[in-house]
Protein backbone atom coordinates (compact mmCIF):
# COMPACT_ATOMS: atom_id res chain seq x y z
CA UNK A 1 0.00 0.00 0.00
CA UNK A 2 2.83 2.11 -0.73
CA UNK A 3 0.81 4.57 -2.77
CA UNK A 4 -1.46 5.72 0.41
CA UNK A 5 1.55 6.39 2.45
CA UNK A 6 2.67 8.98 -0.49
CA UNK A 7 -1.15 9.95 -0.53
CA UNK A 8 -0.76 10.93 3.44
CA UNK A 9 2.51 12.67 3.34
CA UNK A 10 1.55 15.99 4.16
CA UNK A 11 4.14 17.75 1.95
CA UNK A 12 2.30 15.65 -1.08
CA UNK A 13 -0.02 17.79 -3.28
CA UNK A 14 -3.00 16.25 -4.08
CA UNK A 15 -5.42 16.34 -7.41
CA UNK A 16 -8.74 18.05 -6.25
CA UNK A 17 -10.60 15.36 -8.57
CA UNK A 18 -8.40 12.45 -7.51
CA UNK A 19 -11.69 10.60 -6.69
CA UNK A 20 -12.25 10.58 -10.13
CA UNK A 21 -9.32 9.80 -11.83
CA UNK A 22 -8.77 6.55 -13.35
CA UNK A 23 -5.59 4.10 -13.95
CA UNK A 24 -5.67 1.00 -15.63
CA UNK A 25 -5.64 -2.47 -13.63
CA UNK A 26 -3.69 -5.01 -14.95
CA UNK A 27 -4.96 -8.63 -14.64
CA UNK A 28 -1.86 -11.00 -14.64
CA UNK A 29 -2.11 -14.30 -16.89
CA UNK A 30 0.99 -17.15 -15.62
CA UNK A 31 1.37 -20.16 -17.66
CA UNK A 32 2.35 -22.20 -14.66
CA UNK A 33 3.84 -25.04 -16.71
CA UNK A 34 6.21 -22.57 -18.26
CA UNK A 35 7.35 -20.79 -15.27
CA UNK A 36 10.76 -22.44 -13.20
CA UNK A 37 10.72 -19.88 -10.21
CA UNK A 38 13.11 -17.67 -10.76
CA UNK A 39 11.54 -15.51 -8.90
CA UNK A 40 12.17 -12.27 -11.28
CA UNK A 41 8.48 -11.13 -11.51
CA UNK A 42 8.24 -11.64 -7.12
CA UNK A 43 11.24 -9.54 -6.03
CA UNK A 44 10.98 -6.78 -9.34
CA UNK A 45 7.31 -5.93 -9.20
CA UNK A 46 6.75 -2.35 -7.82
CA UNK A 47 3.52 -3.10 -6.53
CA UNK A 48 4.84 -6.50 -4.27
CA UNK A 49 1.61 -7.98 -5.63
CA UNK A 50 2.85 -11.34 -6.74
CA UNK A 51 4.71 -13.95 -4.31
CA UNK A 52 4.69 -17.83 -4.82
CA UNK A 53 2.28 -20.39 -4.98
CA UNK A 54 1.20 -23.18 -2.57
CA UNK A 55 1.10 -25.87 -5.29
CA UNK A 56 3.39 -26.80 -7.75
CA UNK A 57 3.79 -27.57 -11.11
CA UNK A 58 4.51 -30.32 -13.12
CA UNK A 59 7.83 -30.10 -12.91
CA UNK A 60 7.91 -29.49 -9.03
CA UNK A 61 8.40 -25.32 -9.40
CA UNK A 62 6.53 -22.85 -7.32
CA UNK A 63 4.80 -20.41 -9.51
CA UNK A 64 4.02 -16.66 -8.65
CA UNK A 65 0.19 -15.80 -7.78
CA UNK A 66 -1.57 -12.95 -7.12
CA UNK A 67 -1.38 -11.98 -3.04
CA UNK A 68 -4.55 -12.12 -1.72
CA UNK A 69 -6.11 -8.99 -0.91
CA UNK A 70 -4.17 -7.47 -4.30
CA UNK A 71 -5.97 -8.22 -6.64
CA UNK A 72 -6.37 -4.76 -7.31
CA UNK A 73 -3.25 -3.25 -7.11
CA UNK A 74 -1.75 -3.97 -10.32
CA UNK A 75 -1.13 -1.24 -12.60
CA UNK A 76 -0.16 -3.23 -15.47
CA UNK A 77 3.22 -1.88 -15.95
CA UNK A 78 4.37 -4.65 -17.68
CA UNK A 79 7.84 -5.59 -15.55
CA UNK A 80 7.24 -8.70 -14.68
CA UNK A 81 6.08 -9.49 -18.34
CA UNK A 82 9.66 -8.00 -19.89
CA UNK A 83 11.67 -9.46 -16.96
CA UNK A 84 10.46 -13.02 -17.00
CA UNK A 85 12.66 -15.37 -19.18
CA UNK A 86 10.65 -18.26 -19.23
CA UNK A 87 7.57 -16.34 -21.72
CA UNK A 88 5.23 -17.20 -18.98
CA UNK A 89 3.50 -14.24 -17.76
CA UNK A 90 1.39 -11.80 -20.21
CA UNK A 91 -0.63 -8.84 -18.80
CA UNK A 92 -3.91 -7.79 -19.65
CA UNK A 93 -5.13 -3.98 -18.87
CA UNK A 94 -8.11 -3.52 -20.57
CA UNK A 95 -10.20 -2.53 -17.23
CA UNK A 96 -10.09 0.73 -15.39
CA UNK A 97 -10.47 1.61 -11.47
CA UNK A 98 -10.80 5.18 -10.02
CA UNK A 99 -8.57 6.29 -7.29
CA UNK A 100 -12.37 6.53 -5.04
CA UNK A 101 -12.85 2.53 -5.98
CA UNK A 102 -9.51 1.46 -4.72
CA UNK A 103 -9.21 3.03 -1.46
CA UNK A 104 -12.84 3.27 -0.45
CA UNK A 105 -15.38 5.95 -1.11
CA UNK A 106 -14.71 7.46 2.49
CA UNK A 107 -11.12 7.76 2.74
CA UNK A 108 -10.49 10.31 -0.36
CA UNK A 109 -13.70 11.56 -1.00
CA UNK A 110 -13.77 15.35 -2.39
CA UNK A 111 -10.51 15.57 -2.10
CA UNK A 112 -9.71 14.68 1.61
CA UNK B 1 -3.89 -19.98 -35.72
CA UNK B 2 -3.84 -21.59 -32.42
CA UNK B 3 -0.36 -21.03 -30.56
CA UNK B 4 -1.27 -23.93 -28.33
CA UNK B 5 1.46 -26.62 -28.93
CA UNK B 6 1.67 -30.43 -27.73
CA UNK B 7 5.78 -30.51 -26.07
CA UNK B 8 7.46 -33.77 -28.22
CA UNK B 9 8.97 -34.70 -24.98
CA UNK B 10 6.76 -34.29 -22.52
CA UNK B 11 3.70 -34.45 -23.47
CA UNK B 12 2.34 -31.09 -22.06
CA UNK B 13 0.30 -28.72 -23.77
CA UNK B 14 2.44 -25.04 -24.19
CA UNK B 15 0.20 -22.25 -25.45
CA UNK B 16 2.40 -19.14 -25.69
CA UNK B 17 0.87 -16.07 -23.55
CA UNK B 18 -0.83 -13.18 -25.52
CA UNK B 19 2.26 -10.87 -24.77
CA UNK B 20 4.08 -12.47 -27.71
CA UNK B 21 1.86 -12.55 -30.76
CA UNK B 22 3.95 -10.61 -32.37
CA UNK B 23 6.94 -13.10 -32.21
CA UNK B 24 4.92 -16.20 -32.30
CA UNK B 25 5.84 -17.28 -35.74
CA UNK B 26 9.41 -16.64 -34.67
CA UNK B 27 9.68 -18.92 -31.42
CA UNK B 28 9.28 -22.56 -31.42
CA UNK B 29 6.83 -22.79 -28.84
CA UNK B 30 6.79 -26.91 -29.10
CA UNK B 31 10.28 -26.74 -27.54
CA UNK B 32 9.86 -24.43 -24.47
CA UNK B 33 9.82 -24.76 -21.50
CA UNK B 34 13.63 -23.54 -22.66
CA UNK B 35 16.11 -26.09 -21.50
CA UNK B 36 18.66 -23.39 -19.65
CA UNK B 37 18.53 -22.84 -15.65
CA UNK B 38 16.38 -21.43 -13.23
CA UNK B 39 17.67 -17.81 -13.59
CA UNK B 40 19.27 -17.56 -16.67
CA UNK B 41 19.01 -14.41 -18.83
CA UNK B 42 19.50 -15.93 -21.89
CA UNK B 43 15.40 -16.38 -21.91
CA UNK B 44 15.25 -12.83 -22.51
CA UNK B 45 17.85 -12.02 -24.55
CA UNK B 46 15.82 -14.84 -27.12
CA UNK B 47 13.30 -12.41 -26.50
CA UNK B 48 14.63 -9.31 -27.08
CA UNK B 49 16.89 -10.79 -30.00
CA UNK B 50 13.59 -12.22 -31.55
CA UNK B 51 11.85 -8.80 -31.16
CA UNK B 52 14.72 -6.62 -32.94
CA UNK B 53 14.70 -9.50 -35.59
CA UNK B 54 10.84 -8.82 -36.35
CA UNK B 55 11.75 -4.74 -36.17
CA UNK B 56 14.60 -4.40 -37.99
CA UNK B 57 12.86 -3.72 -41.35
CA UNK B 58 15.15 -6.56 -43.25
CA UNK B 59 13.03 -9.87 -44.45
CA UNK B 60 13.49 -12.41 -42.05
CA UNK B 61 14.37 -14.73 -44.70
CA UNK B 62 17.60 -12.36 -45.34
CA UNK B 63 18.63 -13.32 -41.22
CA UNK B 64 20.83 -15.70 -40.36
CA UNK B 65 21.96 -16.67 -36.58
CA UNK B 66 25.06 -18.84 -36.25
CA UNK B 67 25.97 -19.93 -32.87
CA UNK B 68 28.53 -22.24 -30.86
CA UNK B 69 28.80 -24.69 -28.52
CA UNK B 70 27.29 -24.18 -24.52
CA UNK B 71 24.22 -22.58 -23.55
CA UNK B 72 24.64 -19.54 -25.52
CA UNK B 73 24.29 -21.78 -28.47
CA UNK B 74 21.35 -22.89 -27.93
CA UNK B 75 19.59 -19.80 -28.86
CA UNK B 76 19.17 -20.43 -32.83
CA UNK B 77 17.62 -23.83 -32.28
CA UNK B 78 14.33 -21.85 -30.60
CA UNK B 79 14.64 -19.48 -33.60
CA UNK B 80 12.02 -20.26 -36.66
CA UNK B 81 15.30 -18.82 -38.66
CA UNK B 82 17.68 -20.29 -40.49
CA UNK B 83 20.51 -20.95 -37.78
CA UNK B 84 23.24 -22.81 -37.59
CA UNK B 85 24.77 -24.85 -35.01
CA UNK B 86 28.90 -24.78 -35.69
CA UNK B 87 31.98 -26.36 -33.98
CA UNK B 88 32.91 -24.58 -30.33
CA UNK B 89 34.86 -21.64 -31.30
CA UNK B 90 34.17 -21.85 -35.23
CA UNK B 91 31.16 -19.44 -35.12
CA UNK B 92 32.66 -16.13 -36.45
CA UNK B 93 34.56 -17.64 -39.38
CA UNK B 94 31.46 -19.44 -40.36
CA UNK B 95 29.28 -16.50 -40.41
CA UNK B 96 32.21 -14.43 -42.42
CA UNK B 97 31.92 -17.33 -44.84
CA UNK B 98 28.41 -16.68 -44.80
CA UNK B 99 28.84 -13.51 -45.55
CA UNK B 100 31.37 -13.47 -48.05
CA UNK B 101 29.31 -15.73 -50.44
CA UNK B 102 25.89 -14.05 -50.08
CA UNK B 103 26.78 -10.19 -48.87
CA UNK B 104 22.76 -10.17 -48.86
CA UNK B 105 22.08 -11.92 -45.84
CA UNK B 106 22.51 -10.39 -42.14
CA UNK B 107 24.80 -12.58 -40.20
CA UNK B 108 24.55 -12.69 -36.53
CA UNK B 109 26.62 -14.74 -34.52
CA UNK B 110 25.79 -15.65 -30.77
CA UNK B 111 28.15 -17.16 -28.44
CA UNK B 112 28.83 -17.47 -24.77
CA UNK B 113 31.96 -15.90 -23.17
CA UNK B 114 33.91 -18.97 -23.51
CA UNK B 115 32.78 -19.85 -27.16
CA UNK B 116 33.68 -16.33 -28.62
CA UNK B 117 36.39 -14.75 -26.06
CA UNK B 118 38.31 -18.49 -25.15
CA UNK B 119 38.30 -21.05 -27.91
CA UNK B 120 37.32 -18.56 -30.70
CA UNK B 121 39.26 -15.16 -28.99
CA UNK B 122 41.83 -15.38 -32.26
CA UNK B 123 38.78 -15.68 -34.83
CA UNK B 124 37.43 -12.69 -32.80
CA UNK B 125 40.01 -9.66 -32.76
CA UNK B 126 40.73 -11.37 -36.47
CA UNK B 127 37.26 -10.49 -37.58
CA UNK B 128 37.21 -7.18 -35.95
CA UNK B 129 40.71 -6.08 -37.64
CA UNK B 130 39.25 -6.92 -40.77
CA UNK B 131 36.17 -5.45 -40.01
CA UNK B 132 34.14 -8.05 -41.44
CA UNK B 133 30.73 -7.11 -42.05
CA UNK B 134 28.40 -9.20 -39.04
CA UNK B 135 27.18 -9.06 -35.64
CA UNK B 136 28.22 -10.85 -32.55
CA UNK B 137 26.63 -10.69 -29.34
CA UNK B 138 28.69 -12.15 -26.28
CA UNK B 139 26.43 -13.16 -23.52
CA UNK B 140 28.87 -12.66 -20.73
CA UNK B 141 27.81 -14.93 -17.25
CA UNK B 142 31.64 -14.50 -15.84
CA UNK B 143 32.08 -18.83 -15.89
CA UNK B 144 32.06 -21.94 -17.84
CA UNK B 145 28.19 -22.57 -16.96
CA UNK B 146 27.43 -25.61 -18.52
CA UNK B 147 30.42 -28.11 -18.02
CA UNK B 148 30.16 -27.53 -14.22
CA UNK B 149 31.79 -23.95 -13.80
CA UNK B 150 35.52 -23.60 -14.83
CA UNK B 151 36.68 -20.37 -14.81
CA UNK B 152 36.45 -18.38 -18.35
CA UNK B 153 38.20 -15.19 -19.65
CA UNK B 154 36.25 -12.92 -18.06
CA UNK B 155 35.99 -14.40 -14.27
CA UNK B 156 37.17 -11.37 -12.25
CA UNK B 157 40.07 -11.97 -10.21
CA UNK B 158 39.26 -13.61 -6.95
CA UNK B 159 36.34 -15.40 -7.66
CA UNK B 160 36.06 -18.71 -6.89
CA UNK B 161 35.14 -21.17 -9.36
CA UNK B 162 35.75 -25.10 -9.77
CA UNK B 163 39.45 -25.06 -11.29
CA UNK B 164 40.08 -22.15 -8.81
CA UNK B 165 38.85 -23.19 -5.42
CA UNK B 166 40.94 -20.85 -3.99
CA UNK B 167 39.92 -17.54 -5.92
CA UNK B 168 41.13 -16.86 -9.40
CA UNK B 169 44.47 -15.15 -9.86
CA UNK B 170 44.37 -14.08 -13.46
CA UNK B 171 43.21 -10.84 -14.89
CA UNK B 172 40.23 -11.04 -17.15
CA UNK B 173 39.33 -9.48 -20.38
CA UNK B 174 37.68 -6.15 -20.90
CA UNK B 175 35.42 -7.00 -23.66
CA UNK B 176 34.55 -3.46 -25.06
CA UNK B 177 38.09 -2.47 -24.71
CA UNK B 178 39.33 -6.02 -26.91
CA UNK B 179 36.44 -5.29 -29.38
CA UNK B 180 37.26 -1.39 -29.93
CA UNK B 181 41.41 -1.93 -29.85
CA UNK B 182 41.07 -5.06 -32.48
CA UNK B 183 38.92 -2.03 -34.61
CA UNK B 184 35.42 -3.16 -34.06
CA UNK B 185 32.71 -0.66 -35.71
CA UNK B 186 30.38 -0.65 -32.86
CA UNK B 187 30.99 -1.84 -29.14
CA UNK B 188 27.92 -1.80 -26.58
CA UNK B 189 27.81 -3.26 -23.39
CA UNK B 190 24.21 -3.60 -21.71
CA UNK B 191 22.45 -6.13 -19.40
CA UNK B 192 19.44 -8.35 -19.41
CA UNK B 193 17.99 -5.98 -16.83
CA UNK B 194 18.62 -3.15 -19.48
CA UNK B 195 15.73 -4.35 -22.13
CA UNK B 196 14.76 -1.02 -23.78
CA UNK B 197 18.44 0.08 -24.20
CA UNK B 198 19.54 -3.67 -25.56
CA UNK B 199 16.69 -3.73 -28.24
CA UNK B 200 17.65 -0.40 -29.18
CA UNK B 201 21.27 -1.54 -29.47
CA UNK B 202 20.01 -4.69 -31.12
CA UNK B 203 18.09 -2.51 -33.62
CA UNK B 204 21.55 -0.51 -34.17
CA UNK B 205 23.64 -3.31 -34.62
CA UNK B 206 21.76 -4.61 -37.45
CA UNK B 207 21.89 -1.06 -38.96
CA UNK B 208 25.91 -0.98 -38.42
CA UNK B 209 27.93 -1.97 -41.39
CA UNK B 210 31.04 -3.45 -39.77
CA UNK B 211 31.92 -5.57 -37.16
CA UNK B 212 29.41 -5.31 -34.37
CA UNK B 213 29.98 -6.47 -30.84
CA UNK B 214 27.68 -5.94 -27.86
CA UNK B 215 28.27 -7.58 -24.56
CA UNK B 216 25.26 -8.58 -22.68
CA UNK B 217 26.00 -9.29 -19.10
CA UNK B 218 24.02 -11.83 -17.69
CA UNK B 219 23.75 -13.59 -14.77
CA UNK B 220 24.38 -17.52 -14.06
CA UNK B 221 23.79 -19.31 -10.74
CA UNK B 222 27.01 -21.63 -11.21
CA UNK B 223 28.67 -18.36 -10.85
CA UNK B 224 26.45 -16.93 -8.08
CA UNK B 225 26.32 -20.26 -5.77
CA UNK B 226 29.87 -20.51 -5.98
CA UNK B 227 30.57 -17.40 -4.80
CA UNK B 228 28.43 -17.00 -2.19
CA UNK B 229 26.18 -14.19 -4.06
CA UNK B 230 23.01 -15.38 -3.53
CA UNK B 231 20.65 -16.28 -6.53
CA UNK B 232 20.14 -14.95 -9.79
CA UNK B 233 18.25 -12.57 -8.47
CA UNK B 234 20.57 -11.10 -5.92
CA UNK B 235 22.97 -10.85 -8.95
CA UNK B 236 19.95 -9.05 -11.01
CA UNK B 237 19.47 -6.47 -8.11
CA UNK B 238 23.71 -5.63 -7.80
CA UNK B 239 22.73 -5.02 -11.60
CA UNK B 240 20.29 -2.69 -10.85
CA UNK B 241 21.84 -0.80 -8.07
CA UNK B 242 25.60 -0.55 -8.68
CA UNK B 243 25.16 0.04 -12.89
CA UNK B 244 25.61 3.29 -14.40
CA UNK B 245 24.81 4.24 -17.74
CA UNK B 246 27.72 6.13 -19.22
CA UNK B 247 28.14 6.16 -23.37
CA UNK B 248 31.32 8.39 -23.59
CA UNK B 249 33.19 6.07 -20.83
CA UNK B 250 37.29 5.62 -20.67
CA UNK B 251 37.31 2.37 -21.96
CA UNK B 252 40.57 1.10 -19.86
CA UNK B 253 38.28 2.06 -17.11
CA UNK B 254 35.14 -0.33 -17.42
CA UNK B 255 36.89 -3.54 -16.27
CA UNK B 256 34.39 -5.27 -13.96
CA UNK B 257 36.05 -6.86 -10.79
CA UNK B 258 34.94 -9.34 -8.59
CA UNK B 259 33.47 -7.06 -6.08
CA UNK B 260 31.02 -5.62 -8.73
CA UNK B 261 31.43 -1.66 -7.25
CA UNK B 262 31.38 -0.13 -11.01
CA UNK B 263 29.24 -2.29 -13.80
CA UNK B 264 29.57 0.91 -16.85
CA UNK B 265 27.03 0.16 -19.78
CA UNK B 266 26.27 1.87 -22.38
CA UNK B 267 26.88 2.31 -26.33
CA UNK B 268 30.32 2.92 -25.99
CA UNK B 269 31.66 3.03 -29.53
CA UNK B 270 30.12 3.70 -32.78
CA UNK B 271 32.56 4.45 -35.92
CA UNK B 272 33.13 4.04 -39.88
CA UNK B 273 36.00 1.92 -40.83
CA UNK B 274 36.83 0.27 -44.15
CA UNK B 275 34.94 -3.29 -44.54
CA UNK B 276 36.58 -5.78 -45.80
CA UNK B 277 34.25 -8.88 -46.68
CA UNK B 278 30.27 -8.62 -47.38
Amino acid sequence: MALIQQDEAWFMRRLVNLHKMKRPVGKILVNPDLCKDCRFCIEFCPNNVLEESKDVNFKGYHYPVVKPGKELDCVACRMCEKICPEFAITIISEEYITYDKYYGVSRHAHGG
Amino acid sequence: MSTEVEVATTGIKVELPKAYDDIKDLIRIDRLPHIWCPGCGLGILLKLLARAIKNSGIPIEKHVIVTGIGCTGRIGGYLRLDAYHVTHGRAIPFAVGLKMANPELEVTVVGGDGDILAIGGNHFIHAARRNDDINVIIVNNFIYGMTGGQYSPTTPKGAKTTTSPYGHFENPFNVPLLAYAAGASYVARWSVLHQNELYQSLLEMFRVKGFAVIEVLSPCIIYTDRNAMGDAVDFMKVIKERSTIDHNANLADIDIDFSMKKIVLGNFVKRERPVSYG
